[in-house]
């Protein structure tokens, strides 16, 4: 009978002692670590804090002593640890050249050398995502209105012309890419003066048109913005084919994007918005190309 | 006297929580393991008790260790509750056979570290997430078999009493 009371008894111990161990763990999770849980662990806490610390301040050279007698047999690991950690050291070091690389393009964007007093008002970004399908020809910045990016304003890096702000958020905005079929700029040739627009076909060349074209172009002529939607002579890339004029149909050929759009990372925002002095007069503006 | 050989339980507990915390942790952590010193003290002082005084002892230990240590509440304060409890059923089978006490000592420390790697789970601590996961539940279980060579005589020298007198009797 005894036995038996006892083991009741001991029993309703343990399922308590249980029951209050979940409702310990229910409630420090519950409260994250604050609360009673908190204020109780602190307090134990203090409590033992210079117990500890006495003890690891008796026990530290003997234990280093011992640390030591221990791992000496361990010697032979520890070596080829140290192996492992020289070659980790080497795979850091190529990384660090990939850093110093990425550097050295931040510093030149930094320098960019931009027409009038665009480099100053300009931000510089990094693209955070790409487009959301194959069809999709934009990329996501890191940085948005916050930073004074607004919507229209122009987006170029070391090589060119990359394009424009479509959407812009607090921290990021969205770039509508050169190559983007809907996407025509107003473009001058830089040696024969030619002026036309340039279309994005999706992906690869532009497609360049110039109804105003009187003579032949080569191939590898640079062609540059002309005052529109964004500033003059930002570079957009180079003829691709050389042509002849049609009578009566000016000249089309296609351009290769100064821009490589596989490998956009950084970039920079110019705080340019249409519409200021350097905007065409309607006349001027090649057909296609609107002014905003 | 009816407490006596609880308190005796609860110093040592005490001070292997702080032995744990200090020593075992920061200095003798062969391979990078700490031996499971609060759970064997826990074991050893078990088997000196009776079951009610085996499980207040383990749950107290636990939450000091739960307390002084990073851990969620409760969790090791509720291994150590069923590791006193365990330890008295077993101690009439593995009394008085030295290897088996030892070997009950290894399957008590993987059981402890096990029940504690499931509850931390459940409470969405990420233990299984270590890759040595069970190269450290494996390797404190021996460091407390060695251990308990030492322990187990030390705390039954200290809290030996007269068999028929019980601690609640």
């Amino acid at each position: 009978m005894l036995t038996n009371q006892r083991f009741a008894r001991s029993t309703a111990l343990f399922i308590s002692l249980i029951t209050l161990s979940f409702v310990l763990m229910t409630f420090d999770v519950r409260t994250e670590g604050g609360g009673v849980t908190g204020t109780l662990r602190d307090g134990v806490r203090t409590l033992f804090d210079p117990v500890q610390s006495a003890v690891t301040a008796v026990i530290r050279p003997v234990a280093d002593a011992a640390d030591a007698l221990v791992n000496l047999a361990g010697l032979r690991t520890e070596n080829d640890r140290l192996r492992e950690d020289l070659q980790e050291a080497n795979r850091v070091l190529a990384e660090t050249e990939g850093i110093r690389t990425e550097n050295e393009v931040l510093r030149e964007l930094l320098q960019l050398e931009l027409p009038g007093e665009l480099l100053t008002q300009s931000v510089v970004a990094r693209v955070q995502a790409g487009g959301s399908s194959n069809f999709d020809f934009s990329v996501v910045l890191n940085k948005g209105a916050d930073e004074g990016i607004a919507i229209g304003q122009p987006v170029v890096n070391l090589e060119g012309l990359v394009g424009y702000v479509d959407s812009v958020t607090s921290h990021s905005s969205t770039i509508k890419l050169l190559t983007d079929p809907d996407h025509a700029v107003a473009v001058r040739l830089a040696t024969t003066q030619f002026v036309g627009t340039a279309q994005g076909r999706g992906s690869g060349d532009l497609k360049f048109i110039s109804s105003r074209a009187d003579g032949p172009v080569e191939e590898g002529e640079v062609v540059v913005t002309f005052r529109n939607r964004y500033p003059a002579d930002l570079v957009v890339g180079t003829v691709a084919q050389s042509a002849e004029p049609a009578a009566g149909a000016g000249i089309q050929t296609t351009i290769t994007p100064a821009v490589d759009f596989e490998r956009l990372d950084f970039v920079r925002v110019i705080f340019f918005l249409p519409g200021g002095d350097d905007t065409p007069a309607e006349d001027e503006v090649p057909e296609g190309e609107e002014v905003p | 006297m009816r407490f006596r050989f609880l308190n005796i339980g609860l110093a040592l507990a005490i001070a292997a929580v702080i032995l744990q915390t200090t020593l075992f942790d920061r200095f003798l952590d062969p391979f990078g393991v700490a031996p499971d010193f609060v759970l064997l003290v826990v074991v050893a002082t078990a088997y000196q008790l009776s079951e009610e005084a085996a499980m207040l002892l383990g749950f107290s230990a636990g939450l000091l260790t739960d307390l002084l240590g990073n851990t969620l509440l409760g969790v090791w304060a509720l291994v150590l509750t069923v590791i006193g409890y365990v330890t008295v059923r077993i101690r009439p089978r593995v009394e008085g056979y030295g290897l088996l006490t030892l070997l009950s000592v290894f399957a008590l420390t993987i059981a402890g570290e096990l029940l504690y790697a499931v509850l931390g789970t459940l409470f969405g601590q990420q233990v299984f997430s270590d890759v040595n996961a069970f190269k450290k539940v494996l390797l404190a279980a021996v460091y407390n078999l060695l251990l308990a060579l030492f322990v187990l005589p030390l705390t039954a020298r200290l809290m030996r009493r007269d068999p028929a007198a019980g601690v609640w009797a």
